[in-house]
């Protein structure tokens, strides 16, 4: 019985979590641009987060201030750009692809040519 | 030929992440004060006053004049240690100071500033968090300071301590000297 007991404490207490509702914009293609923003932005609080998925105040602040712009009639990409420009390009979750940010993107595609070249080696060496 | 793979792949991985730690933004020095908007003229900063009606701040406002802008709370630990700090360098300059409560009430801030030292000339309230994102800021507290230009000239992140407050005293007062030469 304790055990049953304990289990169903567990799942409610996975339900128990905070939620900040927030207030979508009334016309659905600016709060469609809104939403492409947010999902490409970090929380500038929480180290690694994503600015969607955070519940801390700034981010909540952050999601109300690309709402605004939105609003404005400010496309997705100016709204990253502002952010951008406050922030660096650090803050987006995608970095854009340029001289400095190249390797980065390069890196996984030249990795895994020499990793397959090697496979295709390994395996004509085999009787 | 197939043979120097293994050891192409591993020269490329040390490779790449040798660039990228020769990349990565190098540690500040002490008295260093610079930061993302130093050289920027200060952008409007859309805030309130304590009867939360819309007293913003801009570049005009600060022409002819240094000013320092610092981003507090009632809430913030580290803002209460450096209140006597700000309060120092207040007296030793005097040079105008314009706090920003960032998501504070003045019924809170008021006997905070009383009990903790009030180096503000002006206060102004961020409720909803615009003006620290007009300033890019990451957390408080946050200093900038302003010349008469209206352009950030110095930046510091986090707490002001009793060293960096000796250190930023000397800057704020060519500052004012550069503001005089000015007029």
């Amino acid at each position: 019985m304790r055990v049953k007991l304990f289990f169903a404490c567990l799942l409610f207490s996975v339900t128990a979590h905070a939620v900040t509702i927030e207030k979508p914009l009334s016309d659905p293609a600016q709060e469609h641009e809104a939403q492409q923003a947010i999902r490409q932005l970090k929380c500038v609080v929480c180290e690694g987060q994503a600015l969607a998925d955070s519940d801390a105040t700034f981010a909540r602040e952050m999601r109300e201030e690309v709402r605004r712009r939105a609003a404005q009639g400010d496309s997705s990409t100016a709204i990253l750009d502002y952010f951008a420009g406050r922030y660096g390009q650090q803050i987006l979750l995608t970095p854009p692809m340029r001289g400095t940010t190249l390797p980065l993107w390069l890196a996984p595609f030249v990795l895994l040519l020499l990793g397959a070249l090697l496979l295709k080696q390994m395996v004509r060496r085999r009787p | 030929m197939m043979r120097m793979i293994p050891a192409v792949i591993f020269v490329s991985v040390a490779t790449l992440l040798f660039v990228a730690l020769i990349m990565q933004p190098a540690q500040k020095a002490a008295g260093d004060f610079s930061g993302a908007r130093t050289g920027e003229v200060i952008p409007k900063l859309p805030l309130k006053d304590a009867a939360s009606m819309d007293a913003p701040l801009n570049a005009e406002q600060m022409r002819g004049k240094v000013t320092v802008i610092n981003f507090l709370a009632s809430w913030c630990g580290p803002c209460a240690l450096e209140m006597k700090e700000l309060v120092a360098l207040k007296e030793d300059t005097g040079v105008h100071f314009i706090g920003v409560a960032w998501n504070d009430a003045p019924i809170v801030i008021d006997p905070w500033l009383k009990k903790h030292g009030n180096p503000f000339d002006t206060l102004r309230y961020d409720p909803g968090g615009r003006g620290a994102i007009a300033l890019g800021l990451r957390g408080i507290p946050e200093t900038f300071v302003i010349d008469h230009r209206g352009v950030v000239r110095y930046q510091i992140a986090g707490a002001l301590a009793e060293n960096t407050r000796q250190q930023l005293t000397p800057l704020i007062r060519q500052l004012q000297e550069e503001a005089d030469d000015a007029r």
